[in-house]
């Protein structure tokens, strides 16, 4: 419904690969897609663009900061952005610590693309 | 002597016969002396009389003696009646003068007179020994211990050279010759009494060799000074012979070890060279690192260098607390072997107080070994009993002689280094193995970890491409073939995802805690973890299920997949080689509220007495290399704490095997207890 072309949407995920079909696929569904593969960039966007939703990837070993921290920066700067987590089954006590930290939801990888539709969905209470 | 064996056993009736044996003869010779030394013909008459005591009873006290070594029965009528012949008959007509008429005299002495009826003693004498000897030589020819068999055969001789004791009735009749029959009773005493006294007897041609050149060196050592001492002390020129009999005497003990040696050689060459065989053995059988390779070694050189009918050893196995039977060869001979003997065996009670190697006749019939006329042989590491070799009968059915018992024993100390090396060794590479596994676990995990990522940018692409392809500028067959590839693409995506899931249930760690599971995933999960192994061994895996709804226990799921894991690890083993290859697992209810697991393949199946043995640890079909022998020790104790139960059913060799779980159903499960394993997703 709300068809605002300042759909701002950030993808944060140490593996280039998820960032840029993220990127190609929301971008066509009117999205503004900023993307990076590292934490500390992320959270530079995010001053800068005030995105509407971050996805964040929680395990990212190649990043200076990871996951859990970057959703932290990211909450301090705008308590009420909506943040949704990408994790693993095993990570449970990172799952536990994003929710502290404010998270609006979280998808297991390997997730189908309809999944983060229904989740963005309900969340940030977009249609697109 | 005779007093001396009767003294280490009062009870036994053969030593108690020796004594008599020994004791009369004691007379004979006593009476002889002083027949000898008479210088009056009425004493030396007296002596006479005397020593016929002794003479006449020696018939029946060997009789008696006989009798009781071959443990012939019944016989104590005939043993009384002779007696009392020899007593109220004999005796009293000796001191007759019908029997011994006088006395001869000869250069050396006084002698026997044989009277009238001495020649009726004489054939009374001759046939006693006659029976005796032919009692014995017939029980010789039948026996079947051939230790029995060599004390037999000792007897036999010592009565032999006791006959030669008959040489002093010629001087009894007027023929002059020197009455040597002492030497020969002599000597028979000390042999009859050795057989008794010893059970481990030597080789009867070494004691006589070794007798024969005693007697023959030293008969020229001391007897050429003597001679020469004759023909020339009379001119006065004692000082040669005594220094050749200085010279003599020195040279004695090497000449008489020189020949012995060589005779020995000659005598024991068979001996002797399975002795240097097992001595090369002892010197490579420590490098051996592999207790297989080492066990298999020692069983197959002692048969083939030794020539023994088998060899066999049991090494103490804690965990049974009994000994096993690792290994024996021929390999043919092992199911005439129990498997285990449990440490409070007799055998095992008594070489843990003997210390030594024990012969089958020292032994006795024992339940459980086989031991047929051969040694059981014990490995000691500093006092505790680690293995016992059991060795069968020496070929041509010779026995062993105290020599090979003791080329036994040595063996048997370096067997025992050998051993406990090969121990130390396995546990070294067991830690190095759990180490490397433990790496191999981590890595495994991470990787499972980390294939998610790539996953999910597989996924993502190739949903972002079939999306992009109804807009893409395509004829419809194209755009139905790409979109055929890329399920494809998304079709495997999906496989290795289900695969790597399972791998992560698989390898998560035990936390003891059990919560419901859903039996029919926790069975999914196994094939898919499993799928790709059954696939690479070309095993038809098949998974049905008789459950109407969906049915919980109580557990944890690595767990009860790693059982799964186990089986299926078997299975495989247990179908190597065959062409159709076939695993199927089934669930089912049980008993109301039990489920069951039932575990199928058509291997070789497990031997009726193996079924119960299958679960304790380290037993093993295959070889050292391939298994430790616990996984379905394992899978028994994770099946024994989720409270369930596991057992083997087969039919026998050849016809497969199934192996059965149950376990309890889990009651009044929540929804919110459960996994969710569907959602992938959850809003906060």
């Amino acid at each position: 419904m709300n068809e605002q072309k300042e759909l701002k949407l950030l993808v944060v995920d140490d593996e280039e690969g998820i960032v840029e079909y993220t990127k190609r696929i929301y971008s066509r569904r009117g999205f503004t897609v900023f993307g990076t593969t590292d934490g500390i960039a992320a959270v530079e966007i995010f001053k800068k663009e005030a995105p509407y939703i971050t996805l964040i990837d929680v395990h990212m070993p190649f990043s200076p900061i990871d996951g859990v921290e970057t959703l932290q920066r990211i909450r301090e700067i705008n308590k009420d952005a909506i943040c949704i987590m990408v994790t693993r089954i095993t990570e449970k006590d990172k799952i536990q610590k994003s929710k502290e930290f404010g998270a609006s939801a979280y998808l297991l990888k390997p997730f189908e693309l309809e999944e983060l539709d229904k989740v963005i969905r309900e969340v940030a209470k977009v249609d697109f | 002597m005779g007093t001396f064996i009767v003294t280490k056993n009062k009870k036994s009736p053969v030593n108690a016969s020796f004594f008599l044996l020994a004791f009369s003869s004691f007379i004979w010779q006593l009476g002889n002396f002083f027949i000898l030394m008479s210088t009056k013909q009425n004493l030396a008459l007296f002596w006479v009389k005397f020593a016929f005591i002794g003479i006449a009873l020696i018939p029946v006290t060997t009789y008696q003696l006989t009798v009781n070594f071959l443990k012939i029965r019944r016989k104590n009528f005939i043993i009384i009646l002779s007696y009392l012949i020899i007593v109220i008959l004999v005796i009293p007509l000796s001191w007759t003068k019908y029997f011994f008429s006088g006395v001869y005299l000869y250069p050396w002495g006084y002698w026997y007179k044989a009277g009238i009826l001495h020649p009726f003693f004489l054939i009374l004498f001759a046939t006693y020994m006659f029976i005796i000897f032919y009692k014995l030589f017939k029980v010789y020819v039948k026996e079947q211990s051939t230790l029995e068999r060599m004390r037999e055969k000792y007897i036999l001789i010592a009565l032999a050279i006791a006959y030669m004791g008959a040489i002093d009735y010629l001087p009894t009749y007027g023929v002059k010759i020197y009455p040597f029959g002492f030497l020969a009773a002599i000597i028979c005493t000390i042999i009859i009494g050795y057989v008794i006294y010893k059970y481990r007897l030597m080789d009867i041609n070494v004691v006589l060799t070794r007798a024969s050149i005693f007697i023959i060196v030293y008969a020229f050592i001391l007897g050429i000074p003597f001679w020469v001492g004759f023909r020339f002390l009379s001119w006065g020129l004692w000082i040669f012979p005594v220094s050749l009999m200085a010279v003599l005497a020195t040279a004695g003990p090497f000449i008489y070890g020189y020949l012995r040696r060589h005779a020995e050689e000659i005598l024991l060459r068979e001996q002797r060279r399975y002795q240097h065989a097992l001595r090369e053995l002892s010197k490579t059988m420590t490098r051996i690192r592999d207790l297989d390779q080492l066990l298999k070694t020692i069983t197959s050189s002692i048969v083939d260098t030794v020539k023994v009918s088998f060899a066999a050893i049991y090494i103490r196995e804690e965990d049974y607390k009994s000994y096993q039977l690792k290994h024996c060869s021929p390999a043919e001979e092992k199911t005439l072997f129990q498997e285990f003997i449990s440490l409070e065996h007799s055998v095992v009670t008594m070489l843990s107080e003997q210390k030594r190697p024990l012969l089958s006749e020292e032994i006795g019939h024992q339940q459980g070994i086989r031991l047929d006329a051969g040694l059981v042989v014990p490995c000691f590491m500093e006092d505790h009993l680690i293995a016992f070799m059991v060795v069968g009968k020496k070929f041509g059915n010779h026995a062993y002689a105290s020599d090979d018992v003791l080329v036994f024993e040595t063996f048997s100390y370096s067997a025992s280094l050998a051993i406990e090396n090969c121990i130390y060794w396995h546990e070294i590479e067991d830690r190095q193995r759990q180490a490397r596994l433990q790496e191999m676990d981590t890595y495994s995990y991470s990787l499972a970890h980390e294939i998610d990522n790539p996953m999910q940018v597989i996924l993502g692409h190739a949903t972002l491409l079939k999306g992009a392809l109804s807009k893409a500028n395509l004829t419809d067959a194209e755009r139905k073939e790409f979109g055929e590839s890329l399920d494809f693409i998304l079709e495997c995506q999906q496989r290795v995802s289900t695969m790597v899931e399972a791998i992560r249930d698989f390898g998560q760690k035990a936390t003891g805690e059990h919560k419901p599971l859903n039996i029919e995933e926790v069975v999914e999960s196994f094939s898919q973890l499993y799928s790709p192994q059954f696939k690479a061994n070309s095993v038809v895996f098949q998974k049905t299920s008789q459950l109407k709804e969906p049915v919980f226990v109580l557990g944890e799921k690595p767990e009860l997949m790693q059982v799964l894991v186990i089986l299926a690890n078997n299975a495989l083993h247990a179908m190597t080689g065959l062409k159709e290859k076939k695993v199927s697992l089934n669930l089912e209810l049980a008993h109301h509220d039990w489920v069951r697991i039932c575990f199928l393949d058509n291997g070789y199946g497990i031997k009726p007495e193996n079924l119960k043995i299958i679960f304790k640890p380290f037993v093993t079909s295959k070889a050292s290399t391939e298994g430790t022998g616990m996984g379905l020790h394992n899978a028994l104790r994770i099946v024994e704490r989720h409270k369930g139960r596991i057992w083997a059913e087969s039919e026998g060799q050849g016809k497969g095997a199934t192996f059965f779980i149950e376990f309890p159903l889990a009651k009044d499960v929540k929804p919110e207890d459960l996994e969710d394993k569907e959602k992938s997703r959850r809003l906060f």
